[in-house]
């Protein structure tokens, strides 16, 4: 396998995340399993894997969440292969959740970004699209599914200056804008579950949003920004012809290739030792007591009015604020040129 | 001003005397004869002396997409036989003794897949077949792009990576059957976006599967995206 940003950035730096790399090495178990189970496929489809396989982060009890993407015509046979999926998959690892474990049509990602009829289900699986997918078969549908989405970005965010002159900064302001839209959506979700599941598995789903799902958010921030970042650029997009959205949609296809972790590692290469160890540590740690089964329990089964006295909680909380304040570093302190993104396009 | 033409294959399948003849009205200056098929090969190599192509500047010949009834070093000892002004499109799933089309040098021109086809259809899939064949021109076929990518960023990728090396255009509109049809409004749309990165040298060969009636709509189709520059926007 060639190497990815994070095992450049480990070498670069001398660094070890042990849980990282052990969750790395078992995700790619998984889809060796998987492959080797020669899946039935069908024309213009793709088995989709999300979740930690997706971030190559799968840990002990991860579930295993897929979907079937379509991006061709309707075929009644696409539920018999569903079926059949199912069937196959859950030999692998847990069934998926909700969202997981169905068809998803192409035409509602690529159709409905915002809108009335861009619902929490689609931004979801859209977002983790984007985010966090890998395909286990037919790789060219799953690429013609998140150019396609990333066209629409691209295209909506184009000024009405850019066919006058290079656009200042490039930074595709609808995409970035509905990363800052998932995050908080997922963390309103946090609080919507707690009141409807009388916080059952708060905690675990706590300590995720305070690690995982800020990872996605951070990652999908550097997706935006990276453009700017790029010291030594390679990708020149030509702002003055009619296929600059595909183009730049082609930019942000091969970032979005990458897992979170793999992006967040390719910006601090260009930093210091000491920054991508204050952050990446914490985030071994979280992974060490995910890939713990009794932890995991725990967390799972710890109640809300507990939680102050709780000596595991406590420790993911110290955990997490590491995290934070590594994040904040480099988002608010580390990069002159992050710095200014971030005012232009962060908040207002 | 880009010369344009027909595939004879997309005209009349398995006779290109006849699909040459129904082009000879319309005073174009390219042409494409199909041996896509085999057993075509043979009779076209064998009649290409006889053959009238005075009136074309730019004529290349489609090499079969399989290899059965005959080997693939039969087929290259064929094409031997052809002038080597003449490019002879080939499809890389179809290569599997890449070094022994070298001795056809620069004639040879790769073209991109559609994406039923293991291979081929990207930069990455495309680059160990350049590699080999350092010769090589490239065909670029905008449908087989469109279909495998319809934002075309597929496409102007490969119009930055081998866009040095393009001999010639494949247009028409491809289905998600892998057939090539007459072009509709999203993939003239498409093609537009890529059409800036096009020299006005390169020829067009249209794959549009038409009948005779229909020949001028889709030359006309063509010819406003990619000679004339008719934007659909406006």
């Amino acid at each position: 396998m060639h190497k990815t940003p994070y095992d450049e950035m480990v070498a670069e730096f001398g660094l070890s995340f042990p849980s990282i790399e052990v969750a790395r090495r078992r995700t790619d178990e998984v889809l060796r399993a998987i492959a080797g189970k020669k899946l039935l496929q069908a024309q213009n489809t793709s088995l989709v894997l999300f979740g930690s396989v997706g971030r190559r982060e799968f840990t002990q009890k991860s579930d295993l969440d897929w979907s079937l993407v379509v991006d061709g015509p309707a075929d009644p046979a696409h539920a018999v292969l569903l079926r059949r999926l199912r069937t196959a998959l859950q030999e692998a690892a847990p069934p998926p959740g909700e969202t997981f474990g169905s068809i998803v049509s192409s035409h509602e990602l690529m159709h409905h970004i915002g809108g009335r009829h861009d619902n929490n289900a689609n931004l979801t699986v859209r977002m983790l699209m984007l985010l966090e997918s890998t395909p286990i078969n037919n790789a060219l549908v799953h690429e013609r599914v998140v150019r396609g989405i990333l066209e629409r970005y691209a295209a909506t965010s184009a000024s009405v200056a850019w066919d006058k002159r290079p656009p200042e900064y490039v930074v595709p302001r609808f995409l970035l804008n509905d990363f800052v839209r998932y995050w908080r959506t997922i963390a309103v979700d946090y609080a919507a579950k707690r009141w409807e599941q009388f916080d059952q598995k708060w905690a675990i789903r706590n300590a995720k949003l305070r690690m995982s799902r800020k990872l996605l958010f951070v990652a999908g921030l550097l997706i935006c920004f990276k453009y700017e970042l790029d010291r030594q650029r390679t990708h020149d997009i030509k702002f003055d012809t009619p296929g600059f959205a595909a183009q730049l949609a082609g930019y942000l296809s091969d970032l979005a290739k990458q897992t979170p972790i793999d992006i967040l590692a390719g910006v601090l290469l260009t930093h210091d030792r000491a920054l991508a160890d204050e952050i990446l540590t914490p985030y071994d740690q979280f992974l060490a007591i995910l890939n713990n089964d009794d932890k995991r329990k725990h967390l799972e089964t710890l109640e809300f009015d507990h939680a102050s006295d709780d000596a595991l909680f406590q420790e993911v909380r110290g955990i997490s604020h590491r995290f934070q304040e590594g994040i904040n570093k480099l988002f608010f302190d580390a990069d002159e040129t992050m710095k200014r993104l971030v005012r232009l396009y962060g908040v207002f | 001003m880009r010369r344009i033409g027909f595939s004879t294959g997309a005209l009349v399948k398995g006779d290109f005397r006849k699909g040459l003849e129904l082009q000879r009205g319309y005073h174009l200056k390219a042409i494409e004869l199909s041996a896509l098929r085999e057993r075509e090969l043979p009779p076209l190599v064998e009649g290409m002396q006889s053959l009238d192509l005075s009136t074309f500047d730019y004529v290349s010949i489609h090499a079969p997409g399989i290899f059965h009834e005959m080997t693939e070093g039969e087929v290259i000892e064929k094409f031997q036989d052809i002038p080597r002004a003449v490019s002879i499109v080939v499809h890389p799933n179809a290569l599997a003794n890449l070094p022994a089309w070298r001795v056809l040098g620069s004639s040879v021109c790769i073209e991109n897949m559609d994406q039923r086809k293991k291979t081929g259809r990207t930069v990455s899939e495309l680059r160990p077949f350049f590699e080999a064949l350092p010769d090589a021109g490239f065909c670029l076929d905008v449908g087989h792009a469109h279909q495998v990518d319809p934002t075309m960023g597929v496409a102007i990728e490969l119009l930055i990576h081998y866009g040095h090396l393009l001999r010639h255009l494949h247009v028409s509109e491809v289905d998600h059957e892998g057939k090539h049809k007459p072009m509709t409004f999203v993939s003239r749309a498409a093609f537009e976006k890529i059409e800036p990165l096009l020299p006005d040298s390169v020829p067009l060969i249209i794959e549009s599967v038409v009948t005779p009636e229909q020949m001028a709509a889709e030359l006309g189709a063509a010819s406003e995206i990619f000679v004339e520059k008719l934007s659909l926007a406006s």
